[in-house]
């Protein structure tokens, strides 16, 4: 299917699916080990709208997942997981909390797992698999049905590829619970298929008990509007790269305080996985004591522009100086891509 | 006069209590303000110094709305929220309808103006470089010089691999250093992370590679 053609029945898909419901096809289902049924193929529009973040974080459950995440930077893969919660009531509100460690690869687990339950909002909008913008996939992923089943904590799902279209090959697969919808495992894999992260629920509970839940509260985030004039609104001249890495687009520009320091950061999408490019409000104070004037420090004063990249699990990161201005940006690119978009905003 | 570790521990920590500007103290650098460290101290004030960071970039979390409700719940709505109840409901700008009937009319030429950045980066093709070394050779050059400037741009190449396995920058002709205008460095360890440039990188990709 062409693309224009993929973008319209998409649209048409999330339009109708309210209306319509779903209509999978029934299999037989034969054991926990994933099973052949007839006709995979590229999936109906309408189960797009199913895997949206929005859908999936309308769906009320409570469940217990193992979380696993390798990086393939270094001469042997290394490969961390841990076992999380999650509850939701599907109206909103949410608490994910790292419960223990799997095999003891992370370097500092009690670290960790604290700044874990800190990060629980940017956990919950931009780790897991899920459709974060309906135009931008349509343009950029494939949504197949594999026309497989498998038993996820006891219950029966749907297997599906979403695998992206243009620039850098990546794909998920994603096993869709056939009666709520709610992925219960995705699994991460880059363009030479190496597994990159895995989501596995080992346990799902759709009608928790929710008292006594002790629920994550958002952080303030001032939300800037895109249409607008962002220098008006930011009150000086924010760097905005030019060359981003195929298929993403700018979708957010967000104030965020952390300490002392205020940042923008500006949210890029390419339909699924997320990109932050992120700067400081100057001027940026520099800081004494332990890591100052050591690689991409943000604060050195008065040093070369100098950027500091490195992987960090299935991701990367970037982090600098760079015309007075403390910069970092992070995603799952290439580190060129990464690098380009820096200079991009420089120029 | 030897070290004395308890007394080293117990004056980084006196730095640290000491307040310190936006209401939080940095932590001292390794051996500041002691004199000399010994290589376990140096640890042990590093690991701590990262926690101090990484605690200091946490937001504060205020008490849950559902709490102010059961603690005094005959009290009326605050203030701000029937401020917002009171406020008018403001219709989408224009430049909105502008926009849309613009990506409706021609998404194609909307997509290729907002997106022109998105378009892919092409790589000289590799014939390019078979004709550049055949007007070279045309031109009646010396081949003894290409093979010196080779053997000259191998050498160059090697050493930038092995300063590049220490975590220098990269100095690699044509590459980092010389396409962007900032020193790209790789280190080794995350540790030289911010802690918001780490949460975003964590909750993108995992936990890091344990060091060693």
């Amino acid at each position: 299917m062409t693309r224009p053609l993929r973008l319209v029945a998409v649209l048409l898909g999330s339009l109708l699916a309210g209306a319509c419901g779903e209509g999978s096809a029934t299999v037989e289902f034969r054991s926990e080990n994933a099973v052949a049924t007839s006709g995979p193929g590229l999936a109906a529009p309408s189960v797009v709208p199913r895997v949206t973040q929005h859908a999936q974080l309308a769906i009320r459950h409570y469940g217990r997942r193992v979380v696993e995440s390798c990086d393939w930077s270094g001469d042997t893969p290394h490969t961390t997981r841990f076992r999380e919660d999650i509850t939701s009531d599907g109206e909103g509100r949410y608490a994910i909390e790292p419960i223990e460690e799997i095999e003891g690869a992370i370097p500092d687990w009690p670290l960790f797992r604290l700044m874990q339950l800190a990060r629980q909002g940017m956990v919950h909008r931009y780790r897991d698999a899920a459709v974060r913008d309906t135009m931008l996939f349509a343009a950029n992923w494939q949504l197949t049905d594999l026309g497989l089943q498998s038993m996820i904590a006891g219950r029966r799902c749907d297997l599906y590829a979403m695998s992206r279209t243009v620039g850098t090959a990546r794909s998920y697969t994603l096993s869709i619970d056939q009666e709520t919808g709610l992925i219960l495992r995705y699994a991460e894999k880059d363009s030479l298929g190496r597994l990159l992260s895995r989501v596995e629920y080992e346990s799902v509970d759709y009608d928790p008990d929710l008292g006594g839940v002790v629920w994550y509260e958002e952080d303030e985030r001032e939300q800037l509007d895109l249409q607008g004039d962002l220098a008006a609104q930011l009150g000086f001249v924010p760097l905005l790269p030019d060359l981003v890495p195929l298929g993403y687009a700018l979708r957010q520009a967000q104030q965020v305080e952390v300490g002392d320091e205020r940042w923008l950061n500006l949210v890029y999408s390419d339909g699924v996985d997320t990109l932050f490019f992120v700067q400081s409000f100057p001027p940026l104070a520099p800081r004494q004591g332990a890591g100052a004037g050591g690689p991409g420090d943000l604060h050195a004063a008065g040093a070369s522009d100098r950027v500091a990249i490195l992987p960090i699990g299935s991701a990367r990161a970037a982090q600098g100086r760079v015309s007075g201005r403390g910069i970092i940006a992070v995603g799952k690119v290439a580190e060129a891509e990464l690098l380009d978009l820096i200079e991009s905003a420089l120029n | 006069m030897p070290h004395d570790c308890r007394e080293s521990r117990r004056r980084w920590l006196e730095r640290l209590a000491a307040p310190g500007a936006g209401g939080f103290p940095a932590p001292p650098a390794p051996g500041e303000g002691v004199g000399d460290t010994c290589p376990a101290c140096a640890a042990w004030e590093r690991r701590n110094g990262r926690l101090v960071r990484a605690l200091a970039s946490l937001s504060r979390l205020s008490a849950p709305p559902a709490l102010a409700e059961r603690v005094f719940p005959a009290a009326p709505a605050p203030a701000a929220i029937r401020a917002i109840r009171a406020l008018d409901r403001l219709s989408a700008p224009a430049v909105l309808d502008r926009l849309v009937t613009e990506e409706l009319a021609a998404p194609a030429a909307a997509r290729s103006e907002r997106f022109v950045g998105n378009l892919p980066r092409l790589a000289a093709p590799f014939r390019l470089e078979g004709r550049v070394r055949g007007r070279l050779v045309a031109a009646g050059r010396p081949l003894r010089w290409a093979a010196a400037i080779a053997l000259l741009a191998a050498a160059g190449v090697l050493a930038w691999a092995g300063l590049a396995r220490r975590g220098t920058p990269d100095a690699r002709p044509g590459s980092a250093f010389e396409r962007y205008s900032f020193v790209v460095e790789r280190p080794a360890s995350a540790d030289v992370l911010d802690p918001f440039a780490r949460a975003l990188a964590e909750t993108l990709g995992g936990s890091p590679r344990r060091e060693g």
